[in-house]
């Protein structure tokens, strides 16, 4: 089953989740929106073993990975490798066949979804609104874990309302049905839920999905800036190599479920990698200090045609 | 001139959007109803002679009003109020506005509960309210985990199907068991035609408590309600134990539609028709929805019902009927605008 190219993944002795050294980028001390210092608690998957409901064969085999506090973790791999139910099954929406997924040291289904939520928030890749939802109403939803269940909304939550919206640009927006935005304005409306929520790690799944090329590379730019400015850890699945090497600190690539490679873009996006994994024989370079993957075709074309 | 006219329009445009508007609104339909109602049947009794024969014992229509025309209004509003708020919260369940205690069959479900309680122990009435809860939490119980069983989740037609098949199970129970036992069971015959005919303060208050308790219950989780209705991962995401919401809800939709049908029958489309109505008015909120379906729910079943005993003549048409009438056409028509 193991093919002729795997290997394992680099060996990171001092890959245990806890906070990296800052870095020129992350000089910022972590804090939420509200400006409250948020807690190092990552996550980190041991021996992970997911499998969907009525299906034959995990789609996350034997997953170790830890998310560093601060960081931006891309995972990547081809169609069905198990990125987006690895992110689910690190925020607690798919329930692990074997193995654990940990919050800190605890584990994350030992808490109720409510305060889990106010740790981490994870946003899927086609989140659905009901119809008739106008955008201010739909960002509030992110306080629910904020609230009391009998309680309403006060000051606090009403400030981080307008905050998320202007952290995404949405604030003009606020009014508006959701159905009546444009793709990249119902994306970012989401993004504003998410942050409203005030969690110190996010999990996104292909949030630059069905985006024009702008709202591409908006969206990335967003999230890079709240990952600088306030220390939000991210996990994002994405299908685009490049996004993935111009957004993460960090990428985990992903083969049929199992873990290819985790570590710096520029050390994980190889030509071997890209043959192995996704069967595609390319050149690497950088142009204006970004890397450009120039794929040449498949690896393998009588296999693939 | 045309200045004042669009201010005028602008400002009428506000108002239809805030939902106190619409709470006045149904406010007075709800009352026009009850005023009609109280006037109008095979003894007429004019407008104005309304308040002096309802304090007046000696007045002619006293005893019409207080034993025969009160307690059948007050049973349309609590019936009316259940089934819409029912309806509104078995849509948010399964996040689609097809969604109604009729058609998933939970109706049907607790008239078979109540009736098993009918007939089997006769001496035991407290027994059946409790029963018919049980028949229809089976029922939305059964048809949410068909419908639920697919790959691809809920999706409307499952929905719709495994309804309608429970529905034609419970249906054909029904008619084996009234028909089996047919001397202890008069009452239910007419049952898979709801009708508030002939029912008394006694059947009010049996439907009554449970109807306050689901309702209440229902305003108190109406902001989990809200978020019910995004994805159930984007639920999670924000903190909603989606399962255990999705249950409380399933409940509450069940209790409330078994404190109509325990009283009623099976009256339909009010759970569809009023929350749909209200939804496209005030938007998808629960805490303006719920209150202003309990309004529009009473309204519309103390008026039809009204409509019902009037219409025909000295005949009385069940208003279960009537509103069957007015639903279905209605249901057709969902389907006809939706694509999937």
């Amino acid at each position: 089953m193991t093919p002729a190219g795997a290997r394992t993944p680099r060996a990171e002795p001092a890959d245990t989740g806890a906070p990296r050294p800052a870095s020129p980028d992350t000089a910022a001390p972590p804090a939420g929106p509200a400006g409250e210092p948020t807690t190092a608690a990552t996550l980190r998957a041991r021996g992970l073993h997911v499998r969907h409901r009525k299906a034959e064969h995990d789609a996350v085999r034997d997953l170790d990975l830890a998310v560093r506090g601060g960081e931006i973790l891309a995972l990547v791999g081809p169609n069905g490798s198990g990125k987006s139910t690895a992110l689910a099954a690190l925020g607690r929406g798919i329930a692990a066949r074997a193995g654990t997924v940990l919050l800190g040291d605890a584990d994350v289904w030992s808490r109720s979804a409510r305060v889990f939520a106010r740790t981490v928030a994870r946003l899927p890749q086609l989140p659905e609104a009901p119809e008739g939802l106008a955008v201010r109403e739909l960002v509030a939803s992110g306080r629910h874990v904020h609230t009391p269940w009998l309680g309403t909304p006060g000051r606090a939550d009403h400030l981080a309302v307008r905050e998320a919206l202007q952290a995404v640009d949405v604030g003009d927006l606020r009014g508006r049905k959701l159905e009546t935005l444009s793709g990249g304005e119902r994306r970012r409306a989401w993004l504003a839920m998410m942050l409203c929520q005030q969690a110190p790690v996010l999990l996104l799944d292909e949030p630059t999905a069905a985006l024009d090329l702008r709202h591409q590379y908006e969206l990335l730019a967003v999230l890079r800036e709240l990952n600088r400015t306030r220390g939000v850890t991210m996990v994002v699945v994405l299908h685009d190599l490049e996004h993935a090497a111009r957004l993460a600190d960090r990428v985990a690539v992903l083969q049929r479920g199992r873990l290819y490679d985790v570590g710096p873009p520029a050390a994980c996006i190889t030509p071997a990698m890209l043959r192995d994994v996704f069967g595609v024989e390319a050149r690497i370079g950088t142009e204006e200090g970004r890397l450009r993957i120039v794929v040449l075709g498949p690896a393998d074309p009588a296999r693939h045609l | 001139m045309t200045h004042t006219l669009a201010a005028l329009r602008l400002r009428l445009d506000r108002l239809a959007q805030r939902s106190g508007f619409w709470a006045v609104l149904l406010l007075a339909v709800l009352a026009g109803a009850v005023g009609a109602a109280i006037a109008v049947g095979a003894a007429a009794v004019p407008i104005a002679e309304v308040p002096a024969a309802l304090v007046d014992a000696a007045h002619p229509a006293h005893a019409v009003l207080w034993q025969v025309r009160l307690p059948r209004i007050a049973l349309g509003v609590v019936v009316g109020a259940a089934l819409a708020v029912s309806g509104a919260l078995m849509q948010a369940v399964v996040r689609n506005p097809l969604a109604d205690p009729g058609i998933m069959g939970v109706t049907a479900g607790a008239g078979l509960g109540g009736l098993l309680g009918l007939v089997l122990w006769p001496a035991e009435t407290a027994l059946v309210p409790v029963l018919a809860f049980g028949g229809g939490l089976a029922a939305i119980a059964v048809v949410l985990g068909v419908a639920a069983s697919g790959t691809h989740g809920m999706g409307p037609l499952r929905l719709v199907l495994s309804g309608v098949a429970m529905q034609a199970i419970l249906f054909s129970l029904i008619a084996l068991v009234t028909f089996f036992f047919a001397d202890r069971a008069p009452a239910f015959v007419s049952f898979t035609i709801g009708s508030l005919a002939g029912r008394g303060w006694g059947d009010v208050g049996r439907a009554l408590g449970p109807a306050l308790l689901g309702g209440g219950a229902a305003m108190m989780a109406a902001r989990t309600l809200n978020l019910l209705l995004l994805d159930d991962d984007s639920a999670a995401g924000v903190g909603l134990p989606v399962r255990r919401a999705r249950l409380g809800a399933s409940c509450l939709a069940a209790l409330l539609a078994a404190s109509a049908a325990s009283v009623a029958g099976l009256v339909g489309f009010v759970g569809l028709v009023v929350p749909n109505w209200i939804r496209v008015t005030v938007g998808p909120d629960h805490r303006v929805l719920l209150p202003l379906c309990m309004l529009g729910g009473a309204a519309l079943v103390v008026a039809a019902d009204t409509a019902a005993r009037t219409l025909a003549g000295p005949l009385e048409l069940p208003v279960g009927a009537l509103l069957a009438l007015l639903g279905g056409p209605y249901f057709l028509a969902i389907l006809w605008r939706r694509v999937a």
